[in-house]
């Protein structure tokens, strides 16, 4: 095993290189005259007329061939540089570095419901086939998988918000901002929640608690119902199995043969769909991060992909390059403890 | 026991946040006046900003030597200048080889936000003037801190200096070297007699700087600038330049800025934007300081300045923040976590009516609705369709047709689109200079809704085949164009359809990065809607539409470029240069009669504007140049 995870680890930086050349051929398809529209964002922003424009081409070299540019934005990236995001008016690297923690503290405690309710859920409507308790879980499924993220958000700020004034948008309030930003409250990670604790604040973590849960509502609902369905039918699948018949005919409790016979195969294929789910949540709400003016990195990423803000949009690639690539050599080296039956190769 | 703890674990959750919402029915954040806009702002660099929502913050962080008294477009307020220089009070004067001298005393007892004070050991420390005692301010090091001619001077050289691509120095430059340079390579190129600024030397890019600092002038305590080949718009058009902004010239050194010496001006020449010393960071002399700028939550704190020369503000902070989503926009309004919020006029429906909150709809705006004929599109563009008239295209000049134009300016219901569109509260235009400025009359002619009018020069347009086969074309817009503008050319495309059903005008939406590439690559659109907002002068006004250098001609081909030279040039020169007010009215007047004679552009409306906040907020004000980038000094929360 240590061998196989020392490969996919060494096959990281490759497949990292093949994502950005990819990304940056597809950019290069744009004439340096659509993707001078990083540095001009807005129609009033052209009060120069065409001299601005061949101006900033020639000063970004966006008129250099792909190998040029693209070996000066590698070069850059070798000595450490991701270059300068236009978007989000600061450096890439700490562009990431500033959105990384509010996407990892949404994405963590969103994924504790969604991962513990959805498997949950999934077993209990596998192992109640037919009945109330498996259509129940069912509708609440095809209700999650069917309405659209952004009507969810906007349904739930509208009411937990416009008219309950309970969980507003952001992460802080205006004071609690403000003593975040005092020089006596110590930032460590950059995750609120954590960051209060640690700082020993309730109030200061109450308030990013209190504008949490809207988004992480939003988030763990759309994705617990995608566990829920696979859970669900990966129990029924796996209940269907003779040896589940042999055990039950030992005359252990039926809880016995759920939980440490039926679950521990069913979930393979829920380890998979986890994986995936938990990478996007790291990086690609897009949608739940808009609704609620929380600025994280899906957020970034969509900006600077809707500006044409390359090096954004390359070091982006890169950070969730890698979160995928690793994420998916978590999922397989967890296959395997799982299933004594899969050998990595 | 598991199910108990679990229980408890919920229920102190849930106290705990449910003890952090506040049932508050009072004003909300009584001490700060939060704005809401939708978009980010850029910098915080005065010589480097020229967007709109920069510039809101800089209005508030530094002064400028004059600026527009309140809600006028022609009078003006002394602010860092103890007095508006006029000809009257002679502050302005004409030399004998007919150069403008503008003379600004600059105003005493003005201190920047952040002051240097001399230490026990002699060194300078840079400490914040509000939190200084009598003793401490007693220590302040003259020039460091408290506003002198140099300041002013290092302010306006420096903004020139950094000239960045598409800032609007240009028009600064313009004043100071009479029209013959537009930013400091060019004018190193014009004094080093060289036509590739490569070839300009050491010595060339001295006498670059040279040349601006005898231009920009200290005399005592005045700065003093010299125009030559001066208009009569000169102190308009410097005084409502954007980036004359002051900053204090030590402290700015100290920060890494432009040392302010000749050679070095080059290494600071055309930054990226997060280059520049002052990007993240500000030391101005307006009502407001820099408290922090988080640019993970984009939000921007500024707090009152106590020591502000005026007095201080009405608030005690200023809180700015960008949220893309109207949504969320909307309800933070509603809730009152926000005081202003940006909002497109078309959605004031959705607020109008709700509790609390003022909607100022229809307040005027200076700039201009309208598409542009592009006289001269690429033969290749896929707009043009066949490229001939065969009912499936147009040719590459269909625009340059004045009955074309004509038979478009009356094929357009400009009514239906001011009622529909605008609630009725936008004005039509007549021409190049707008309702208010010196030039403009009502008894002026302009086109109307006149489909009979319209299919007389369509019938004559192309002797004739126009109207036999008709037109098929694409006219684009983008997606960062607000509702209202979009919709200008779905009514066209409708009112052109009821003339005759074989005109055709096909609309597509283009996102920004594709539209810019259009426009500014291969000049691919027909019929395109660009935004500009001129100065409150007439001359900006007909050179933005009708000079041959002006920014306007250079996107609509060489056959307009050919007019503009042959018809407009003299005439716009003749009436900058006129002195006397009737006259140059009456010339101004001459200017706007030919635009309309000529067809020049499908001139619509005059744009409004609106103001959207709660009603705890008072001191307001709506100027038609500054819109939303006002001055918040006067501003209260009760």
């Amino acid at each position: 095993m240590l061998h196989y995870v020392l490969r996919r680890v060494l096959l990281l930086p490759l497949i990292v290189w093949g994502l950005t050349v990819i990304l940056f051929g597809f950019s290069m398809l744009l004439t340096p005259h659509q993707r001078v529209a990083t540095y001009i964002r807005d129609p009033a922003e052209l009060q120069g007329g065409p001299e601005q424009v061949e101006r900033l081409i020639e000063k970004y070299g966006l008129d250099d061939p792909f190998h040029v540019q693209y070996w000066r934005w590698l070069k850059e990236v070798m000595s450490g540089n991701l270059g300068y995001s236009q978007s989000a008016a600061m450096p890439v690297s700490e562009a990431i570095r500033r959105f990384l923690p509010a996407s990892v503290e949404l994405a963590l405690l969103a994924a504790i419901p969604t991962v513990l309710v959805g498997i949950w859920l999934g077993t209990v409507a596998g192992s109640n086939q037919g009945r109330i308790l498996d259509h129940a879980s069912r509708l609440a499924a095809i209700a999650g998988l069917s309405l659209p993220s952004f009507v969810f958000a906007l349904l739930g700020l509208m009411v937990f918000y416009g008219v309950l004034p309970w969980f507003p948008p952001g992460r802080l309030g205006m004071w609690a901002a403000q003593a975040v930003n005092e020089g006596s409250f110590h930032r460590y990670t950059g995750m609120n929640v954590i960051d209060a604790l640690l700082n020993g604040n309730l109030k200061v973590l109450a308030d990013a608690l209190r504008h949490l849960v809207l988004p992480v509502l939003t988030l763990a609902y759309m994705h617990m119902a995608v566990l829920v369905r696979v859970t669900r039918s990966a129990m029924l699948e796996t209940l269907r199995q003779d040896y589940i018949t042999t055990a039950r005919s030992k005359g252990i409790t039926e809880r016995q043969v759920i939980i440490s016979h039926a679950l521990r195969n069913a979930l393979l294929p829920v380890v998979t769909v986890t994986g995936t789910l938990l990478s996007t949540m790291v990086g690609g709400v897009v949608i739940t991060e808009t609704v609620f003016n929380y600025n994280g990195l899906g957020r970034f990423a969509a900006t600077a992909a809707q500006q044409l803000d390359m090096p954004a949009v390359l070091g982006f690639a890169l950070l969730f390059g890698t979160l995928v690539t690793l994420t998916n050599l978590v999922v397989d080296v967890a296959y395997a403890y799982l299933d004594p039956r899969v050998k990595l190769a | 026991m598991n199910r108990r703890l679990w229980l408890a674990t919920v229920a102190a959750t849930v106290l705990l946040v449910s003890g952090a919402v506040a049932a508050d029915a009072s004003i909300k954040n009584p001490d700060s006046l939060v704005i809401v806009r939708s978009a980010d702002f850029v910098t915080l660099d005065p010589a480097w900003e020229c967007d709109g929502q920069s510039h809101e913050i800089m209005c508030n962080l530094y002064d400028m030597l004059v600026w527009l008294d309140g809600v006028s477009l022609t009078e003006f307020a002394p602010y860092l200048s103890s007095e508006v220089p006029t000809m009257e009070n002679g502050l302005m004067t004409l030399g004998e080889d007919g150069t403008l001298y503008i003379r600004f005393p600059i105003r005493e007892g003005v201190f920047f936000h952040i002051v240097g004070v001399r230490q026990s050991d002699g060194s300078i420390v840079w400490k914040d003037y509000d939190s200084l005692d009598s003793a401490e301010r007693a220590l302040i090091v003259p020039g460091y801190g408290q506003l002198t001619p140099e300041d002013v001077k290092y302010s306006l050289l420096r903004a020139l200096i950094t000239d960045r691509a598409g800032s609007v120095t240009s028009d600064f430059m313009k004043l100071l070297t009479g029209g013959t340079a537009t930013g400091m390579k060019k004018l190193s190129m014009k004094l080093a007699g060289a036509d590739d600024f490569a070839k300009v030397d050491s010595e060339g890019l001295k006498a670059a700087f040279e040349f601006l600092d005898k231009a920009i002038a200290v005399d005592g305590d005045a700065v003093v600038l010299a125009f030559p080949n001066p208009s009569a718009a000169s102190l308009v058009l410097f005084a409502t330049y954007l980036n004359n902004f002051t900053v204090d010239r030590e402290w700015a050194i100290a920060q890494g800025g432009w040392p302010g010496t000749a050679d070095t001006w080059l290494a600071y020449h055309d930054p990226a934007v997060g280059n520049t010393a002052l990007y993240q960071t500000a030391n101005g002399t307006g009502p407001f300081k820099l408290v922090s700028w988080d640019r993970t939550e984009k939000t921007l704190t500024l707090a009152r300045f106590e020591g502000y020369w005026k007095g201080p503000a009405g608030v005690k902070f200023l809180v700015r923040k960008a949220v893309p989503e109207w949504t969320t926009r909307k309800l933070m309004l509603q809730n009152g976590d926000a005081d202003i919020i940006q909002a497109d006029q078309a959605l004031y429906p959705q607020l109008e009516g709700m509790e609390g909150v003022t909607v100022q709809g229809g307040l005027p705006s200076i700039g201009y609705q309208n598409p542009w004929f592009n006289w001269a599109v690429d033969k290749n563009s896929p707009a043009i369709g066949s490229g001939v008239l065969d009912g499936n295209g147009i040719p590459y000049d269909f625009f340059a047709s004045e009955d074309v134009r004509k038979g478009f300016c009356y094929a357009f219901d400009y009514s239906a689109y001011i009622d529909e569109v605008w609630g009725g509260k936008a004005t039509q235009v007549k021409g190049p200079i707008l309702k208010g400025s010196l030039g403009y009359s009502d008894d002026q002619p302009q086109y109307s809704h006149d489909p009979e009018k319209a299919e007389g020069h369509f019938r004559k347009a192309f002797d004739g085949k126009l109207w036999d086969v008709g037109f098929k074309f694409t006219a684009y817009t983008t997606d960062r164009y607000s509702e209202g503008f979009k919709m200008c050319l779905n009514v066209l495309q409708q009112n052109l359809l009821a003339i005759n059903p074989k005109f055709r005008m096909e609309i597509q939406e283009l996102a920004w990065a594709t539209f810019l590439g259009k426009i500014s690559g291969d000049f691919g659109m027909p019929l395109f809607t660009m935004w500009k907002s001129p100065q409150p002068d007439p001359d900006s006004m007909v050179s933005h539409f009708m000079s041959s250098t002006g920014p306007t001609p250079q996107y609509l081909g060489a056959a307009y470029v050919a007019l503009c030279k042959t018809e407009f040039d003299a005439l716009i020169a003749q009436a900058a240069h006129e002195f006397d007010t009737a006259k140059r009215a009456a010339l101004y007047d001459q200017l706007q009669r030919l635009a309309y004679e000529r067809a020049l552009q499908l001139f619509m409306i005059q744009p409004v504007d609106g103001l959207v906040h709660r009603d705890w907020v008072h001191g307001l004000y709506w100027n038609p140049l500054r819109g939303y980038m006002m001055i918040y000094w006067g501003v209260t929360k009760s």
